[in-house]
């Protein structure tokens, strides 16, 4: 490539100038603005702008609403402007803008003639680069909430079945010999009755635990736990959920076997919900090395790209968050005809769960 | 098969529909024979499926559970009105039997809730005050082996 002869530099900076997305200022010894292009041009306020224009000291100021240091977000702390021998590069500045209210740019500010004092400020538009960090830094908080959520659950769980229904247990074998012993006809009845509510209360807390965190799935796999959660829903609701399963008694690592089982979880509980339908299916099996899960449904079907979320929309949400958490993919279709069809699939390493790596 | 054999329910809710002219009732009984209680729909009268009998009642969930844990009357004039659409499934019987508007009695024995009765209607505004007094009114103090004794004043649950 030939080397661009100096007389062609102009011309190329002057159409740089022109045609860059990146706003430029020029400011002279005051902070008045000696020139601004076009792209600056486009992020002001056309009032603003005229005012710019006239040449008053610091009237960047206008459009300005400070930089982000390590102690505020929008800072006017030591402003870049108050030392203008220095030069800084990438700092990010939020402007005041046309239309789009205030937005975060990254700037560059820069002596370009020490003697005249002509300083130059370049801003690249942050907006993208800012709301993927937001994303990022919300799905990493949600992940983390989920698997706090997640091992809660598990404790608390835990502590009802081994502690508290252990407990009850003993007080109901207790009470139970005593009908043995030497009572009359009026005590023995009581004692029934009283035999009774402490039996529908330890079934109450079993309930409650396996409802937080089925202890069937740490210790037979999901099948078993889901034959379980479906036995509960047709108990519960009188919701018929046929259930055709493939994995016998695979078992996979604990973190994908609880994501698989709060998702199917939360398919049916949607499908119930939402659907109009008494009857859902879902299908558990393994292919090509990765493990898929099928909730259908028969009902009412919804707009997957464009819905209003009648509930706190939440629930779609935290499955797409928990497939991502190991790596799977997840899948809505969904038709007015069809009804629902929520699809999982997860890659798994093949691997002999123990209780071991469900408690970590 | 629930030890209460002697009174003849059947007869009594078929009669109970046609006094009242109620769209559906329901009977919940605790099965007494069984080591483990168990709350069921164990006689209906206007049905229109039979999705009742898959449901075990937990006390405290639903109609049947929440008259049978705090024993005392519930009535919804308005199930539209008073129960949210996305709450519903946690009524099933409501859902299953189309109902409107609905009024619910414990049934005591022993000073223990036993059963529960459920009059319900597929048209909302159906179960006016009155109609929940005549219903009571037509049990009066006994229903086969039970009775219709209320701890406290009549108070009805407001949800």
């Amino acid at each position: 490539m030939m080397l661009s002869s100096s007389d062609n530099v102009p011309e190329l900076l002057q159409k740089l100038y022109n045609r860059t997305t990146e706003a430029m200022f020029f400011f002279g010894a005051e902070g008045q603005i000696l020139s601004m292009n076009e792209a600056a041009k486009q992020i002001i306020e056309p009032e603003i702008y005229q005012k710019m224009l006239q040449g008053e000291a610091d009237s960047i100021c206008f459009t300005c609403r400070g930089y982000t240091s390590e102690d505020e977000q929008m800072t006017c702390v030591s402003c870049f402007m108050a030392n203008p021998m220095q030069t800084l590069t990438s700092f990010q500045l939020y402007l005041e803008t046309k239309d789009l209210g205030v937005l975060p740019y990254s700037a560059t500010y820069q002596v370009i003639d020490e003697q005249q004092q002509i300083s130059v400020l370049m801003l690249r538009n942050l907006t993208r680069q800012t709301q993927t960090q937001e994303v990022l830094n919300q799905k990493l908080r949600v992940k983390q909430v989920i698997q706090a959520q997640e091992n809660e659950r598990k404790r608390i769980s835990r502590e009802l079945h081994d502690s508290v229904a252990q407990e009850m247990l003993s007080s109901l074998v207790d009470l139970r010999v005593l009908k043995y012993m030497n009572v009359d006809e009026e005590v023995l009845e009581k004692l029934r009755q009283t035999e009774g509510s402490l039996m529908r209360l330890l079934d109450d807390i079993r309930y409650l635990s396996v409802e937080l965190r089925p202890a069937v799935l740490d210790d037979f796999g999901l099948e078993a736990a889901f034959r379980t959660h479906i036995k509960g829903l047709e108990k519960n609701f009188g919701l018929i959920v046929n259930f055709y399963s493939e994995l016998k008694s695979n078992r996979y690592e604990g973190e994908i076997e609880t994501v698989v089982y709060r998702i199917g979880q939360e398919a049916i509980l949607n499908a119930m919900k939402y659907a109009e339908v008494e009857e859902v299916f879902l299908r558990l099996k393994e292919v090509q090395g990765n493990l898929c899960l099928e909730v259908m449904d028969e009902g009412i079907g919804f707009n997957v790209n464009d819905f209003t979320p009648e509930g706190t929309g939440l629930g779609l949400f935290g499955m797409r968050e928990r497939v991502e958490l190991v790596g799977g993919n997840l899948t809505i279709t969904s038709s007015a005809h069809e009804g629902t069809k929520v699809q999982v699939e997860i890659p798994v390493k093949k691997e002999r769960a123990t209780s071991e790596n469900h408690n970590s | 098969m629930t030890g209460h054999q002697n009174f003849n329910f059947q007869l009594a809710i078929d009669q109970l529909k046609e006094i009242l002219e109620a769209d559906f009732i329901g009977l919940a009984l605790v099965d007494l024979s069984k080591y483990y209680h168990e709350l069921k729909w164990r006689y209906v009268a206007g049905n229109i499926s039979l999705r009742y009998r898959k449901i075990v009642l937990s006390s405290g969930k639903g109609v049947a559970g929440l008259v049978f844990k705090t024993g005392k009357p519930f009535r919804v004039e308005d199930a539209d009105e008073r129960i949210d659409h996305l709450d519903l499934y946690n009524y099933p019987i409501i859902v299953f039997e189309k109902l409107k508007s609905f009024g619910a009695i414990p049934l005591f024995k022993d000073d223990h809730v036993h059963g529960v009765l459920l009059v319900g209607y597929r048209e909302s505004n159906k179960m006016t005050v009155e109609k929940f007094e005549q219903f009571k009114a037509t049990i009066g103090s006994k229903f086969g082996p039970f009775h219709h004794k209320e701890r406290l004043k009549d108070d009805v649950i407001e949800q």
